[in-house]
């Protein structure tokens, strides 16, 4: 999928909502995004503080932490090393 | 880069799904990482379309998870399978907030991860059924996934 953007920095562009589905899943007509692990830390951090200036005036009430921690994540390419499980270690506590 | 056990495991849930032909969606949490929200979660929640047929898949994507499907409690019509990474978790045809496996479908999110195919509920109707589940767990993550979407949305804007 050609989105015009680096590799590795795909932020999930859109194809379609609620179109019929086919027989099985609908693949062809849902939403496409990929993910790719091939970023250097350096074009990663150019990409956020570009992004991040684009999307302040967007998003003026969202705080600026939250804003940096959206879009790290979304910046972070799946295979990275990313971790989200929380695992109980006893009754009740849980570590991540 | 390397993956992490938590990625490698949802690539072991991808390549079961994909073996077993079970038609499910990923849904909950893992739906909301999969489209970039930083949050965490206990356990992988698939939504599958309650057919005989599927539940013999279930069966077999036990096998391939190394676990038994088992009945949460009496209460519910919850499966789990007790993977060695997480919980996977089977809910059938609904969702709270009236959410038909149907309706999620059609508006489902594919992604494409390391060769993997993931079919999962869109971040609108993850927040829906957050918003309708009434769990303070569920309460708690909203805030951060209504801005993900926002944030989303703005970043698609030309």
């Amino acid at each position: 999928m050609d989105t015009g953007r680096k590799p590795g920095i795909d932020l999930g562009r859109e194809k379609g909502r609620g179109a019929p589905r086919s027989s099985e899943y609908n693949l062809g007509m849902a939403h496409q995004v990929s993910a790719q692990a091939e970023t250097s830390p350096r074009a990663t951090v150019e990409e956020l503080t570009a992004t991040k200036r684009r999307l302040q005036p967007l998003l003026p009430d969202m705080d600026p932490g939250d804003l940096d921690l959206i879009l790290t994540s979304l910046l972070r390419p799946f295979g990275s090393g990313r971790r989200f499980f929380l695992r109980e270690v006893r009754p009740g506590v849980r570590v991540f | 880069m390397s993956a992490s056990s938590d990625e490698a495991f949802v690539l072991e849930v991808l390549a079961a799904l994909e073996q077993t032909g079970l038609e499910a969606l990923v849904v909950g949490s893992v739906a909301a990482v999969l489209q970039g929200s930083p949050v965490t979660t206990q356990d992988l929640d698939l939504l599958v379309r309650d057919t005989p047929a599927n539940r013999q898949k279930i069966e077999m994507l036990g096998h391939c998870l190394g676990a038994r499907p088992r009945e949460v409690s009496s209460l519910t019509n919850v499966l789990r399978i007790d993977a060695a990474s997480a919980p996977v978790d089977l809910l059938f045809d609904h969702l709270p907030g009236e959410l038909s496996f149907e309706a999620l479908r059609s508006r489902s999110v594919v992604i494409d991860l390391a060769g993997r195919t993931a079919t999962v509920a869109s971040l609108e109707d993850v927040i829906l059924c957050k918003e309708a589940s009434g769990r303070p767990k569920d309460h708690a993550q909203l805030p951060i996934l209504r801005d993900t979407l926002r944030v989303k949305k703005a970043l698609a804007k030309p």
